[in-house]
């Protein structure tokens, strides 16, 4: 398995053809509130499509170059590079084909949030929501309009939360 | 003309705790009007009144916001 | 020059980042993540469009900079704090200016894309020119020609480099709190960047010039 490469020439990582950019949660999570300030309720489902799409291409991308074709390998793998990249800790037991409840032990948007402005009545971590859409689009090989998710519980909402959303596959 | 709403401005420019210009920025892009450079000039509707002084005391109170208030 | 560039992004480069068992990154007092530039793009670039022909452009654009201030104040700020600092740059520092010469090759190693100190007057102005800029390819790569510069990230980084070196002073160590931000980057005294050519805008390559305002 290829993980990212640097080249110091251009000064760029890049992983399957995307570009990854070191960032802290402090940046993290004050760009997500500029997005709520500027966009209100329309933040959310930026965040969301970006995510998912962020994903959705970099991983088809990438299990083409990795010759992964089980459904199991790809949500693996996708759950392994979100945890590397310091997202936080996904349990993706539950992905199946045909519907998916992701669970987050960690989640970094969610820690990042709590420690900058404290807990929060809405969820937080869009982009996990997101980038597990995607991977569950990219590893089935699924329509994008296919696929909703509901956040059911967000970590966001103070210490000891899990994340829990579900993807129903229409 | 907007007396209401240029004492919301007045009161995060002067009491603001953080950096005065970026939570004027931020009262703008909440309320989706520039008030603070034409507060006086934009009549006080009720709803506009209320959801800026519901940020300024958001912001101004520096209590941590669970998000959007 | 005392700083040797190439063996401090070698360095950084190869200290292998990676989420511990919970999936995070704990470095240099915060939070780290590999992340996405797409994402970054998309959601800034999305505020960016949105406030377009609002008369609001100029208050987006202050909150995406503002992120960036925030983002230089707590990463450089850590970083030039750490252990891992002591270790790969200061033994190169010879003077006050190194400082910044020293964290600009640690950015090299960010994947942000090549920046280089074009002028550095010390206490009154820095010209940073990036090439490669992640969000100006971001850019090109999906919306025509721009009107605006769109290195929101990287005008409030350039910033946030001259505050923490001539309106603080993050050679001595001071804790990276919440008063010592609004201490640094709200009075009269703090640097502000604008960014001067944007490849955004069709120029060869960005260039950031933070001074006082």
């Amino acid at each position: 398995m290829s993980g990212p490469t640097f080249d110091a020439a251009k000064a760029q990582i890049t992983l399957a053809d995307s570009r990854l950019v070191f960032h802290c949660h402090h940046y993290n999570v004050s760009l997500q509130r500029t997005l709520q300030d500027a966009l209100g309720e329309r933040a959310v489902a930026i965040q969301r499509e970006a995510a998912c799409e962020t994903a959705r291409v970099m991983l088809t991308r990438l299990y083409a170059e990795e010759a992964l074709t089980d459904f199991s390998a790809r949500v693996a793998r996708a759950s392994q590079i979100f945890s590397d990249a310091g997202f936080g800790r996904a349990d993706v037991s539950a992905f199946t084909p045909l519907g998916a409840t992701l669970t987050l032990t960690t989640s970094h948007y969610a820690i990042g949030w709590i420690a900058k402005f404290g807990p929060s009545s809405e969820p937080v971590d869009h982009f996990a929501a997101g980038y597990f859409r995607g991977a569950l689009i990219a590893a089935a090989g699924l329509n994008p309009e296919r696929v909703s998710l509901e956040v059911v519980q967000d970590a966001g909402a103070g210490e000891g939360m899990l994340t829990v959303v579900r993807y129903e596959v229409r | 003309m907007g007396a209401r709403l240029q004492a919301v401005v007045d009161r995060i420019r002067t009491q603001s705790k953080g950096l005065p210009n970026i939570d004027l920025a931020r009262l703008n892009l909440r309320t989706g009007q520039p008030l603070s450079r034409l507060a006086n000039e934009i009549p006080d509707d009720p709803t506009l009144v209320r959801s800026a002084e519901a940020f300024a005391d958001e912001v101004l109170g520096f209590r941590k916001s669970g998000g959007r208030a | 020059m005392a700083i040797d560039e190439k063996s401090i992004v070698e360095a950084v480069s190869g200290l292998g980042f990676k989420g511990n068992e919970e999936g995070l990154i704990p470095a240099f007092g915060l939070h780290l993540t590999t992340h996405f530039a797409d994402y970054y793009n998309r959601s800034s670039f999305a505020v960016a469009r949105a406030m377009e022909g609002s008369g609001l452009e100029d208050d987006a654009r202050a909150l995406l900079v503002e992120a960036g201030h925030i983002c230089a104040f707590n990463t450089f700020g850590g970083i030039m704090k750490s252990a891992e600092w002591d270790a790969v740059v200061a033994p190169m520092i010879k003077t006050r200016e190194d400082w910044l010469h020293g964290i600009v090759a640690v950015i090299n190693a960010f994947g942000w894309g090549k920046w280089h100190i074009e002028r550095l007057d010390p206490g009154v102005e820095l010209k940073i020119r990036i090439e490669n800029s992640y969000e100006c390819t971001g850019w090109l790569r999906d919306y025509p020609v721009s009107k605006f510069a769109r290195c929101y990230l990287a005008t409030g980084g350039v910033a946030g480099l001259m505050n923490l070196m001539y309106v603080g002073d993050i050679t001595t160590r001071p804790e990276l709190t919440e008063a010592y931000y609004v201490e640094l980057f709200r009075g009269g005294d703090a640097f502000h960047a604008v960014e001067t050519s944007c490849m955004a805008r069709g120029d060869a390559h960005c260039e950031l010039k933070a001074a006082k305002s």
